[in-house]
């Protein structure tokens, strides 16, 4: 059965991160005249990370259950955290663990148990600061990611099937990146072919959309095609989304408008799920 | 009626850890004629120190269904703490440690029988077997409620202390218990639901006249045969025999 590969250090699964960093990321997020759609996407950067480390930690170190890599887009194509394109793009989770470029302090809302919220004070490492200048060179940076993915499977064919995970407002300048994206989705190890997620940052004030299954619900060109480019989910994702509480139907896409892809990490299974989750 | 507990227990961690980093834990009580399982979550945050600390607190002080909660609140300040030296250390303790639970005693009746009681949180499970008949299984009954979600005690005060599963039956000398992380109880009900005896092949390798190793070599065999999660495994057997225990040794 495909996607049942387990998350090993010996067989760890590759999370590859496509950041669209061009000049029109510099516009207000989904109607919030004080936060820019570039300030959306490194929070969504850095949760991704966070979540990652979380999920491997241990008592006695960040186990190397992730592969993570970053390729930015915006004017030219950069790897972003540490290395060159396309050899090295991928370090090991626990390389990333001890090294964020600051450690900040938020305040986030948890549950009190008692049906109400509480205030904490949480760390929130950052690895990744907004940036937003010139074209947006999706189709490249998909390219790219052909590149990196090919070289991990080689690596690893019985690897959990790798993770594309696309974030954007939508516009991609250079070529239409859907022939490649098709491509990716075909490509794959021994547990089955790569899985595209698209998420769509928009500037207007929509809220967040998880893994909608109908196209026609999808009004722009920009949207339809991000729908098209993502993977249909696997049975077994569909099941761990809806465990998480999401209303996905059979046939849900790997798309998210106004929201973060942290989910996507969650529903990976390296062993017994504590039941608050990691957020 | 005067009976002892015979207990064997073997355990093996998940394959590419180490014994160190196995998170099931167990402890006994013969005198008191009382045994805990615990599997400590891998998502967790030091789950393993957790799993040993519930489980001795259960063969120490018997919860009831009455006083669980409070009996966990106690539990909770035996957690095991660490110094954070890093961001995801700090965030991780915050969440805490997690771990099931499975705890069995045993007492005389009035009128000479044996009765038992137990009690569980999450998927580590007990069977009762008497000669070629599996008499209880408890709380999971069937490998369909097995999945990576299960109900978890955990070492912090959010979120609140799950409900307990409750069981009691009575037993007889020379009946069997196992008390299975749910790896190996997934095993065995498979097998059960195939028409096996899981608990034929366990007697095997939980014989304590075998070392310990033979108890994980047959688990490898099952992992490379895809007939058992890799996962932590611990499997406990409790033979019921006639005779009173010296001495508590848990």
């Amino acid at each position: 059965m495909p996607y049942s590969a387990e998350i090993s250090r010996t067989n760890p699964a590759c999370v590859l991160i496509l950041i669209d960093q061009s000049k029109s990321m510099d516009e207000p997020f989904a109607g919030q005249p004080d936060k820019l759609k570039s300030e959306g996407v490194a929070d969504a950067v850095n949760r991704l990370i966070q979540n990652m480390v979380l999920k491997c930690a241990k008592i006695d170190g960040v186990r190397d259950y992730f592969h993570v890599g970053l390729i930015g887009y915006g004017g030219e194509l950069r790897a972003g955290l540490g290395g060159s394109l396309p050899d090295d793009v991928l370090v090991p989770i626990s390389k990333l663990a001890d090294k964020p470029l600051r450690v900040e302090n938020r305040v986030r809302l948890v549950e009190d148990g008692e049906g109400g919220t509480i205030e904490q004070n949480v760390k929130f490492p950052v690895w990744y600061d907004p940036t937003a200048r010139g074209r947006t060179l999706m189709n490249g940076a998909f390219e790219a990611a052909e590149l990196v993915i090919s070289s991990f499977i080689l690596s690893y064919p019985e690897s959990y099937p790798p993770m594309v995970l696309n974030i954007t407002d939508g516009k991609p300048s250079d070529a239409n990146p859907l022939p490649v994206a098709n491509r990716l989705k075909k490509v794959g190890g021994s547990d089955g072919p790569v899985l595209v997620f698209n998420l769509l940052l928009s500037a207007e004030p929509k809220p967040p959309i998880y893994f909608i299954d109908d196209e026609s619900l999808l009004l722009d060109t920009y949207s339809k095609l991000l729908f098209r480019m993502s993977s249909i989910l696997p049975p077994k994702l569909v099941q761990a989304a809806k465990a998480d509480g999401f209303p996905v139907n059979a046939g849900a896409r790997g798309v998210v408008f106004n929201a973060d892809l942290v989910a996507v990490v969650r529903f990976l299974d390296i062993g017994t799920r504590i039941t608050t989750g990691l957020r | 009626m005067a009976f002892s507990l015979d207990i064997v227990v073997r355990t093996t961690p998940k394959a590419g850890n180490t014994d160190a980093q196995n998170e099931d834990a167990a402890a006994v009580a013969p005198k008191l004629r009382r045994a805990a399982v615990a599997d400590g979550a891998s998502e967790g945050w030091q789950s393993g120190p957790w799993a040993k600390v519930i489980a001795t607190a259960y063969a120490k002080t018997l919860p009831e269904p009455t006083t669980f909660e409070s009996w966990v609140a106690t539990v909770r300040e035996q957690a095991p703490r660490s110094e954070s030296k890093s961001w995801y250390a700090e965030e991780k303790q915050a969440l805490g440690a997690f771990s099931t639970l499975i705890g069995v005693t045993f007492e005389e009746t009035k009128d000479g029988g044996i009765k038992w009681r137990a009690l569980a949180v999450g998927d580590s499970c007990l069977f009762q077997v008497r000669g070629a008949k599996l008499l209880a299984k408890f709380p999971v009954e069937s490998v369909a409620d097995f999945s990576n979600r299960p109900r978890l005690i955990g070492s912090v005060d959010v979120p609140a202390v799950p409900e307990a599963e409750w069981f009691a039956g009575r037993a007889e000398l020379g009946d069997v218990f196992y008390l299975l992380t749910d790896a190996v109880a997934e095993w065995f009900l498979k097998t059960r639901e195939a028409n096996g005896t899981p608990w034929t092949e366990l007697d095997r390798v939980t014989t304590s006249s075998l070392p310990p190793a033979a108890f994980a070599f047959w688990i490898k065999s099952l992992r490379d045969a895809k007939m058992m999660r890799n996962d932590d495994s611990t499997a406990m057997r409790i033979t019921l025999s006639p005779g009173e225990h010296e001495q508590d040794s848990p």
